[in-house]
């Protein structure tokens, strides 16, 4: 398994795509900052207060999204290039491919996680002093957000790959994920916003404690989406059983 | 050694392999002949796991692909379906191979040597020629320098002069006492290098001998019989024997 993992990471490393979407997931956290802080000091909130660092931090899990697509590329990938026939013969067990591309999937969203979470940490450091505030580096409040949003990117990266798992097809993955999560879950609000609490997009808005929004307490949250997590791969691994390669 | 006993693969209504049974021995090139779609790719990709049988077993030296303890030690193969990132360069396909089996990385600079690629092996696979990754196929199938050889048409894209390479290789790997499994539709090629032969049709082994005796009584093989026993057996209104 030691080797199998250490073969996921060459691949994630020797892929163009992976520092591409480490760059996007970046500037998108940066610009969000930015942008979060300029409506927060329009509306006149005090950024010092809790209220306006939940305001300028909740933002940071903006590039959850690219995590999540990173992940689907990690399974769902080896299919679109047609490397998957080489991995099962050097794995004929299929469940521990399954299993070490959600290890790498999950570990890279901590890395890209952590990393906009540094980017957020400064920008609004920055930003702030700008302004004549001083960011509240000691401040648990931020330091909940910040490690939400890593949690957030992580999770995100093992629902990527447990779907890409699954589906196989990179495209229908990525699609039917951004639908789900940007109209679908919209349209669940509209109808019910106690139902829509559980499901993925406001379950990741709870990890970064989203003050619009009416959430689940954060470990809540994070177990919520473990479980999706395992169910998709689970569903992934009895299907692979079935099927050929 | 190959043992395939009694397969079948179904595919909706469709019988793609039907009973099929055969051995490719030890030391020998065992040539797998076929018409298109007589379901020589969908028996190999059984006997390596990836695709299940509905009936019967494919064993290599006793084992099923997916019980074998180190695949990549005990076969190697070459399969049309094989893709490749095509930004990342050769040599770090083969280093994923390797590092993922648990091959020593210096193989990876031998096997680029033995089939002649090491000049482009930093290069990305999307710019090599279709000889050029056939191969990288072949060096990924030796990287484990495994006993039995399965080849699903592996002289798609060569040249003429990299057909004659790949037949040299055949035939050393067998004499070093390899198993080498591979199959074809260019009946010249299987003549050139085969000592075993199974003939598939519709699904079906139709034959199944040893080259030696489709010779004469001088001890060659006449010029077109080969193609003169191919067509017999698997022309449309050909009969069936078992």
């Amino acid at each position: 398994m030691r080797d199998l993992l250490a073969a996921e990471y060459l691949k994630l490393r020797t892929t163009k795509t992976t520092w591409a979407l480490l760059a996007a997931t970046i500037v998108t956290t940066a610009l969000a900052v930015v942008g979060a802080i300029i409506v927060a000091s329009n509306s006149k909130l005090n950024l010092e207060s809790l209220r306006g660092i939940r305001t300028v931090l909740h933002v940071t899990a903006s590039g959850g999204i690219f995590v999540l697509v990173l992940g689907v590329i990690i399974s769902a990938g080896e299919y679109r290039q047609r490397t998957a026939t080489d991995t099962f013969l050097t794995t004929p067990k299929r469940w521990k491919v399954i299993t070490s591309k959600l290890m790498v999937a999950t570990s890279a969203g901590v890395v890209f996680g952590a990393l906009s979470a540094g980017t957020a940490m400064a920008v609004a450091n920055h930003l702030y002093s700008a302004k004549g505030y001083t960011f509240p580096l000691g401040s648990a409040q931020a330091w909940t957000i910040l490690g939400g949003s890593v949690l957030a990117a992580a999770l995100f990266g093992a629902l990527g790959a447990a779907t890409g798992s699954l589906v196989r097809n990179q495209i229908s993955a990525i699609v039917g994920w951004m639908a789900f999560l940007f109209v679908i879950e919209n349209i669940i609000l509209g109808f019910s916003a106690t139902l829509e609490r559980w499901l993925p997009a406001a379950l990741s808005r709870s990890l970064v404690r989203d003050p619009n929004a009416d959430l689940l307490p954060q470990g809540t949250a994070a177990i919520v989406l473990v479980i999706y997590g395992v169910v998709i791969m689970l569903t992934a691994v009895l299907t692979e059983r079935r099927r050929d390669a | 050694m190959i043992e395939v006993k009694s397969v079948t693969k179904v595919f909706g209504s469709t019988k793609a392999v039907d009973g099929v049974t055969f051995t490719a021995p030890v030391g020998a090139v065992t040539g797998f002949l076929g018409p298109n779609g007589a379901g020589k790719t969908t028996t190999l990709r059984m006997l390596l796991g990836l695709s299940r049988p509905d009936e019967g077993q494919a064993l290599i030296d006793g084992h099923k692909y997916d019980e074998l303890d180190s695949p990549r030690r005990s076969v190697g193969a070459v399969l049309d379906s094989m893709g490749y990132h095509p930004g990342r360069s050769g040599i770090d396909h083969l280093r994923i191979v390797a590092k993922a089996a648990g091959i020593q990385r210096q193989r990876v600079g031998e096997v680029l040597e033995i089939v002649e690629l090491t000049s482009a092996a930093d290069r990305p696979v999307g710019g090599y020629s279709q000889g050029m990754r056939q191969r990288l196929a072949l060096a990924t199938a030796l990287l484990g320098d495994p006993p039995v050889l399965v080849l699903d048409e592996p002289s798609n894209g060569l040249d003429p002069a990299g057909m004659a390479w790949l037949r040299d290789l055949i035939r050393g790997w067998a004499k070093q006492g390899r198993t080498v499994l591979f199959s074809s539709h260019i009946l010249n090629e299987v003549e050139m290098v085969a000592d075993h032969l199974v003939i598939i049709n519709r699904g079906k082994v139709v034959r199944e001998t040893e080259m030696s005796e489709l010779a004469g009584a001088d001890g060659k093989i006449a010029a077109g019989r080969l193609e003169e026993l191919f067509f017999e057996l698997t022309s449309p209104n050909a009969q069936v024997r078992s």
